[in-house]
């Protein structure tokens, strides 16, 4: 395909992601800014700019703008601490394209870093957040509406009301990622999973159990974003960034609206293919944040892959695992591999678009969709990326 | 960052949700209505989502609807709900448009799904009445 690259990403470091609580979350990040620069074959000297994406789960302390000293950059032409919940690691990828493009920077990394897990609370503790459905109210936590489950699970009733369909679509999408995480080493769940024990699993927050729930792990991923023009004089394949988009339809509370089923992913979507020239039926592969089975559904959606309420046929008819005709979240997604929020999609899509995927590496990838969202899946962020 | 804390059951309130929980206390659903455009909004906002005005004048909704959505808590997340799970939290659609999150409780142990009809009852939490909703399908009128 001859087409022009906003910028490519030459660079990718990942932290050992791990169950249990190590050191603080901005060691980590500098641990994987420093595994990301030696694997562009840059020095610390080179980089000049750094963009941060702290997790919402914690305070602006743990990943602030010092970030910087303490990872050794001293040459900054552009930082900032990225806030846009968990569509903010797409958005870093995008601001730095933005930079490149502008003449800003020319070689910037962006770092997620979280730890959900510690010694004093458990990741299902650090996220049992009250998630805000019904505005400036708080009445969430009046109602005892507590963790971002419930906020998924009350899309995923009105999802399989609203289109008639049965938690068997949730399953589905688990069971796909399950099969991509056995393939996947980085994976942290690996073992088999059948449509008996997705039916078996406990419900959590019904009609979400516990097997449709991201997999939190502590860690940081970071990658190095470059021109385009000289990612051929890096050590590793270059990933490169074609096109971008973001969405974000609001929260509108009234008749008429359903944000949590129709999402700003669709505008997202849209904005994305027509800057890097494709259409839907373009994609190769999918990394989607898939913090729950029922987003998954959704984003084939509004990404334009199938009509509403359709996904689950979609995904019967085409597969979305080993071997379908839509690869989706090839290295287990947030299921089944590893939440790291939104640098699980982009570190998957990066693995992929170097070839160095392993048993489960995909053929043809001139077009990888690879998105964000956030909150109640009201902030969405894509890009188009390939070989 | 807002963590559970034990004990802690009832939100900060937020000043321009107050008078939403106004209305709670004197067993009314209070919504809001754009004077520009009429729009019925849901309670706490400032600006109209229809139209951009911020011209809006809290109402007294009816307080029937349906449910648009629910869901079933079977874990509890704060210590409060420990002996109270399973519970369910709808999101209920007024009958004047606007959503409102409440408990849903039956009487006598009916069906319900997505859809239902509901009217809105209250309980007390603490000092405080907390608005939930009945089913009323398959009630005499």
């Amino acid at each position: 395909m001859n087409r022009n690259p906003l910028s490519a990403v030459i660079g990718l470091g990942m932290t050992e992601l791990r169950r249990d609580y190590t050191v603080a979350s901005w060691q980590l990040a500098v641990e994987a800014i420093g595994l990301a620069i030696d694997d562009a074959g840059l020095t610390h000297q080179d980089i000049d700019g750094l963009l941060i994406n702290k997790s919402p789960i914690e305070d602006l302390s743990a990943l602030p703008m010092d970030l910087q000293d303490y990872a050794g950059l001293s040459r900054l032409n552009l930082l900032n601490v990225v806030e846009a919940e968990g569509s903010s690691m797409v958005q870093t990828l995008q601001q730095a394209t933005m930079a490149i493009q502008s003449g800003l920077a020319k070689k910037i990394v962006c770092v997620f870093a979280d730890t959900p897990l510690r010694p004093d609370i458990s990741a299902a503790e650090s996220f049992a957040i009250a998630m805000p459905m019904m505005g400036q109210t708080g009445i969430e936590v009046a109602n005892g509406f507590y963790s971002a489950i419930a906020a998924y699970a009350m899309a995923a009733q009105r999802y399989l009301a609203v289109y008639d369909r049965t938690t068997d679509d949730f399953a589905a999408v688990a069971i796909a990622n399950r099969q991509w995480a056995m393939l996947n080493p980085l994976a942290k769940i690996r073992k088999p999973m059948t449509l008996e024990d997705h039916h078996a699993s406990p419900w959590l927050v019904e009609p979400l159990r516990m097997l449709d729930c991201a997999y939190p792990v502590n860690g940081s991923i970071a990658v190095v974003v470059s021109e385009a023009s000289v990612a051929k004089d890096h050590p590793q394949p270059a990933a490169y960034i074609y096109g971008m988009g973001q969405g974000h339809a609001g929260n509108i509370n009234r008749r008429g609206f359903q944000p949590e089923i129709e999402t700003g992913a669709r505008l997202a979507g849209e904005t994305a293919y027509k800057m890097a020239g494709i259409t839907a039926s373009d994609v190769n592969a999918c990394e989607f944040y898939d913090a729950f089975s029922i987003s998954t559904l959704v984003n084939l959606e509004m990404y334009g892959f199938c009509l509403p309420g359709k996904a689950g046929e979609f995904i019967a008819e085409n597969g979305i695992g080993p071997g379908g005709k839509l690869p989706v979240n090839t290295g287990g997604g947030h299921l089944s591999s590893y939440y790291m929020q939104g640098a699980t999609p982009v570190s998957e899509a990066i693995m992929q678009l170097r070839n160095k995927a392993g048993e489960r590496q995909l053929s043809q990838l001139d077009n990888m969709l690879v998105t964000g969202y956030g909150g109640r899946m009201q902030f969405h962020a894509a890009l188009i990326m390939g070989q | 960052m807002e963590y559970p804390k034990e004990g802690v059951i009832w939100p900060v309130v937020p000043d321009v949700a107050k008078p939403f929980y106004k209305g709670m206390q004197q067993h009314k659903v209070l919504i809001q209505q754009c004077l520009a455009c009429k729009t019925f909004q849901a309670p706490g906002r400032i600006t109209c989502d229809h139209c951009g005005s911020n011209q809006l004048e809290w109402v007294e909704a009816k307080g029937t609807g349906t449910i648009y959505s629910y869901v079933v808590f079977h874990r509890s997340f704060h210590p409060y709900y420990d002996d109270k799970v399973p519970y369910t939290v709808a999101l209920v659609e007024l009958d004047e448009g606007p959503r409102v999150m409440g408990h849903i409780e039956t009487n006598s142990g009916q069906e319900y799904n997505v859809g239902s009809s509901v009217r809105a009852c209250y309980k007390t939490i603490d000092k405080n009445e907390l608005l939930y909703f009945q089913v009323t399908d398959g009630d005499k009128s």
